[in-house]
C-alpha cells in the first residue's frame, strides 16, 4: 500500500492506495499517530484508491479515530470503495456510536466514490 | 478435493499478497463469476489466511495449501497449514503481537 499525506490548513489527508491490510496497517496507524502527535488532530483517510480492507485495516482506521478523538479532533473516512463499505456494513462500523467516543458524531464515512 | 487452482507457501504477510493476487486472477479468467460475490469471498478467506499468519505456530514457519475450485454455481476452497494444534493450555495467542491488535474483527 502506498500512503501519501497531504496538509490543509488545520487537516490532514492520508490517501491510501492499493491493499490496506495486515502488512499495511501498522503504516496507517503510525501515519495517524505521526500526525496527532505533530498537532493536526483533524484527520481525513482518503480510500478513494484501496482496493481492500480486512480487519487488521480496521483496526488502523478505529485506532486513528481514537487517536484522533482523545486529541480533541476527528477522524472520517473519505472515498470508501464497495469492499470497504462491506466489511464497515458487516462489523456495524458504519454507524458512529460503533467507533471509539462516537456517541452523538456524525458519520465517520463522510463520503462514496 | 480437487482444484482448478493450487497456491503453497508460507503463511506470512507476504503470502497474503499471493492470496490476493490468485483470485484477482480468477475475477479475470472467470467472468461468469460475479464481482460483488468474488469480493465477498476474497474478504471471508483473507480473514482466514490472516489469521493462519497472525496465529499460526510456530510464527513464520507454518506453511499452507490453498486449494480452488471454480464450478458452474459456487467457488468452493481449503485452506490447510501444518501449524502445531493448539493443546488447550493457558494461553490462546501464543504470538505475542496479537495480545497489542485491537479490535481484532472475524469477518468469515
Amino acid at each position: 500500500m502506498d500512503l501519501e499525506k497531504f496538509v490543509a490548513g488545520e487537516v490532514a489527508v492520508l490517501r491510501c492506495s492499493g491493499r490496506l491490510n495486515m502488512t499495511a496497517a501498522p503504516g496507517l496507524r503510525a501515519a495517524v499517530d505521526e500526525t496527532v502527535g505533530g498537532g493536526i488532530n483533524r484527520i481525513v483517510v482518503d480510500l478513494a484508491d484501496t482496493s481492500f480492507v480486512d480487519s487488521s485495516g480496521l483496526g488502523a482506521l478505529v485506532g486513528g479515530v481514537k487517536s484522533a478523538r482523545l486529541a480533541g479532533g476527528d477522524l472520517r473516512i473519505a472515498g470508501a470503495p464497495e469492499q470497504v463499505r462491506t466489511v464497515l456494513a458487516l462489523t456495524n462500523l458504519d454507524r458512529p456510536h460503533a467507533t471509539p467516543h462516537g456517541r452523538g458524531r456524525l458519520p465517520w464515512l463522510v463520503t462514496t466514490p | 478435493m480437487a482444484g482448478d487452482y493450487t497456491l503453497t507457501g508460507l503463511a506470512v504477510p507476504e503470502g497474503l499478497d499471493e492470496l490476493h493476487d490468485l483470485l484477482e486472477r480468477i475475477g479475470a479468467e472467470h467472468s461468469q463469476v460475479p464481482p460483488a460475490d468474488l469480493m465477498l469471498f476474497e474478504t471471508a478467506v483473507i480473514e482466514i489466511a490472516g489469521n493462519v499468519v497472525e496465529h499460526g505456530f510456530p510464527p513464520g514457519e507454518v506453511h499452507w495449501t490453498f486449494i480452488l475450485a471454480v464450478h458452474d454455481d459456487r467457488l468452493e476452497a481449503r485452506l490447510s497449514d501444518d501449524g502445531v494444534p493448539f493443546d488447550g493450555g493457558e494461553d490462546p495467542c501464543r504470538a505475542p503481537r496479537c495480545r497489542t491488535h485491537w479490535p481484532r474483527v472475524a469477518v468469515a
